[in-house]
């Protein structure tokens, strides 16, 4: 016989009665006794299939339910561990409180989740996002806004550019934009956001006028243009923005949980984009410096105009000597170290 | 081990707070919750079902009143079967949209029909899934009441320009608490829309002038735009902080169970302090902390909540049987509108 103590409640009222589960698993029987505080206890009889065991979880009281509505509970693990062993009990789920107490396999679980996950996010999900970018129809595409009005509206401001030198501009990319039919160029000129560039949907790219002004002639920007061209080229923003919506599905996937998406999708996105925002810049530099060959344009332009960036960043933040530092910031960065980019040419060079 | 529940079969008149107290561990729940990602991943979200209610569990069997424990009782196969038939339910329905657009729109229509139904039967099955002292709670809400705190309201609010809001916020509450019940004993709230009302003007009362100062600062005084955007953020952290922790605390003591009441004492330094620890440590740990975070915001929560009840919790009665299935919970998961 099996004798279990803990607690019982009948199921119509919320009232908790002390009581005890005599099993006794050879005549398959189990009786139940309930103790009032003023009548004598209670004996109830039933049989082994009236009881249905809730699999043990944690430190938590264990659960039987009898006859679908009664509850019996206590913390006598040992005993109920036991009763399992003698009624249709599924093994599984006493397989899950093992597994989730084996400090070892808990381990081996975690790492198993963190490689699986991370393999996924990193190179499952830009891959498909790569395959599925290449597929997609321009109409999709041209769905999306070039979002350039939205930025009018908050950090970018008109350009303060005289008309002249922006006509001139114009003029003088004239023949490199024409090179790229498919892709339907624009360029536009804005301030607001420090010497920058960068493509939008719909081939839109946008110079700023503290990047006009920080070259010393206009051919330093044409790697420039050709690096967003790269971007366009490339589909990056159709990418990215294919690959933060995946690894939200993915993280979805795994925590079930729809109420604190936020914070573990933005982790996920994080890592996406730290890690393969830098290989798109990559490519499109790649991009860059075949075109420069392309059109017979020297690669020196490349090296002065990412000095330049660099200097002007120099300045700007005054970056420690420190190679901790360094290696933080590169990290975070979301373009390659500049040595890295320069480095790119004498590659080419090369070959 | 057992603590003796309040003995109160004496005297039926007497007062008592009870505190909500939830005994989960963060490294226990780790563990458990490990245990069904991996699973969840190797069997390609077959499992998930199974993890949910493994989880949910978890934090119910954890969550004490009064020395007893509450219980989630669904059962995993018919969340299962439920999601079955959601998923296929999205399929058809994608596949229709793209293949005849009118079919698709009619049937869009349909979907944006049945939602306050469907809303409503997943209320119903998680109330009906929730139990404490083998009692459990249940929800009885109707098609019309859904229709008017789903769509109506809000459109009302946003037609005032958010004026109306807070009057909106209430109806849902309304709706929601007095559609409620455990075993056969209704719940009602008590929350006035003057309640929500200070709640929503003293956010604005902090934005607006913060805001006003700041950009007072970036527009004029350049050199200190920092500080402008310092402020800003802080007053938007601050804000929000404020506002979950006063809807939190308005919401639960603005519950009633006759004759027994709720008290809540969330603080915006309590939940500050909580969401900071958990957020630092989520990041850090690139989110293996977050069954922990789970933990500990459920243990602040429960631990600033209690009832003051009013006599014995042994008398109340259950209330018929009923089935509800899954269902609209999960077409809720998966056509993301609950």
């Amino acid at each position: 016989m099996i004798s279990i103590k803990g607690y019982f409640y009948d199921g119509q009222t919320s009232k908790r009665h002390q009581g005890r589960l005599d099993v006794y698993p050879d005549s398959n029987l189990v009786s139940l006794h309930i103790y009032n505080e003023h009548d004598r206890p209670i004996k109830e009889q039933y049989a082994m299939d009236d009881l249905k065991i809730e699999s043990r979880l944690g430190q938590t009281e264990r659960e039987i339910v009898i006859q679908e509505d009664k509850l019996f509970v206590s913390d006598d693990h040992d005993s109920i561990d036991l009763l399992c062993e003698h009624t249709n009990h599924h093994p599984f789920n006493s397989l899950l409180h093992k597994l989730e107490n084996h400090i070892g396999l808990v381990v081996v679980f975690t790492l198993l989740t963190i490689v699986s996950i991370w393999s996924t996010v990193v190179y499952g999900v830009p891959y498909m996002a790569k395959s599925i970018a290449d597929k997609l129809p321009t109409v999709v595409e041209e769905q999306f806004g070039t979002g350039l009005d939205v930025l009018d509206n908050s950090i970018l401001y008109p350009s303060e550019l005289d008309e002249k030198t922006q006509q001139e501009l114009r003029i003088f990319f004239q023949p490199y934009l024409e090179a790229h039919p498919h892709l339907k160029p624009k360029v536009a000129f804005r301030t607001g956001v420090g010497p920058n560039a960068f493509a939008l949907p719909h081939g839109q790219i946008v110079l700023t006028d503290e990047l006009v002004e920080m070259v010393e002639n206009h051919h330093e920007l044409l790697p420039v243009l050709f690096h967003e061209l790269g971007h366009i080229e490339h589909k990056h923003l159709v990418r990215r923005a294919l690959q933060d919506s995946m690894v939200a599905l993915v993280i979805l996937f795994i925590t079930g949980d729809v109420e604190s998406m936020d914070i573990m999708a933005g982790i996920g996105a994080l890592i996406i984009d730290l890690t393969h925002s830098k290989e798109f810049e990559r490519e499109a530099d790649h991009y860059a410096i075949k075109k420069l060959a392309e059109f017979n344009i020297s690669t020196d332009y490349f090296v002065t105009v990412m000095k330049r960036f660099s200097n002007y960043k120099k300045d700007k933040i005054s970056e420690q000597d420190n190679p901790h530092y360094k290696a933080i910031t590169d990290f975070l960065s979301t373009h390659p170290p500049t040595e890295e980019r320069i480095a790119l040419i004498k590659q080419f060079d090369n070959k | 081990m057992y603590k003796e529940p309040l003995d109160s079969t004496s005297s039926s008149n007497q007062e008592s707070t009870l505190g909500f107290e939830f005994r989960g561990d963060g490294w226990e729940y780790f563990k458990i919750w490990i245990v069904n990602v991996l699973l969840t991943i190797i069997t390609i979200g077959l499992y998930s079902p199974w993890a949910k209610v493994r989880n949910k569990r978890y934090f119910y069997s954890n969550l004490f009143l009064n020395n007893q424990s509450f219980r989630y009782l669904a059962d995993p196969f018919s969340i299962f079967k439920s999601r079955l038939i959601a998923i296929g339910a999205l399929i058809v329905y994608t596949f229709v949209y793209f293949t005849y657009p009118i079919v698709g729109l009619a049937l869009g229509l349909l979907l944006i029909i049945s939602i306050p139904y469907f809303i409503n039967k997943s209320i119903e099955f998680n109330h009906r899934m929730s139990a404490y002292n083998n009692i459990q709670f249940r929800f009885k809400g109707s098609y019309f009441g859904a229709v008017m705190v789903l769509l109506v309201w809000p459109l009302l609010g946003l037609l005032t320009l958010g004026m109306l809001y807070p009057l909106a916020w209430l109806k849902m509450n309304q709706y929601i608490v007095n559609n409620s019940s455990y075993g056969t004993s209704k719940f009602n709230f008590t929350a006035t829309a003057g309640d929500y009302y200070k709640i929503f003007f003293i956010c604005l009362g902090t934005l607006i002038p913060v805001g006003g100062i700041a950009f007072a600062i970036m527009t004029f005084a350049t050199g200190y735009s920092f500080i402008g955007a310092v402020l800003i953020g802080v007053a938007y952290v601050g804000t929000i902080v404020y506002f979950m922790v006063s809807t939190a605390n308005l919401f639960y003591s603005s519950l009633m169970l006759d004759p027994h009441s709720f008290q809540s004492e969330l603080t915006i330094m309590g939940m500050l302090k909580v969401m900071l620890i958990n957020l630092f440590f989520t990041i850090i740990t690139l989110g293996l902390y977050f069954p922990a975070a789970q933990v500990r915001m459920t243990k602040y929560i429960s631990s600033c909540i209690a009832m003051n009840a009013h006599g014995s919790l042994d008398s109340f009665v259950a209330a018929e049987k009923e089935n509800v299935s899954a269902l609209g919970e999960e077409m809720g998961e998966v056509f993301d509108f609950a």
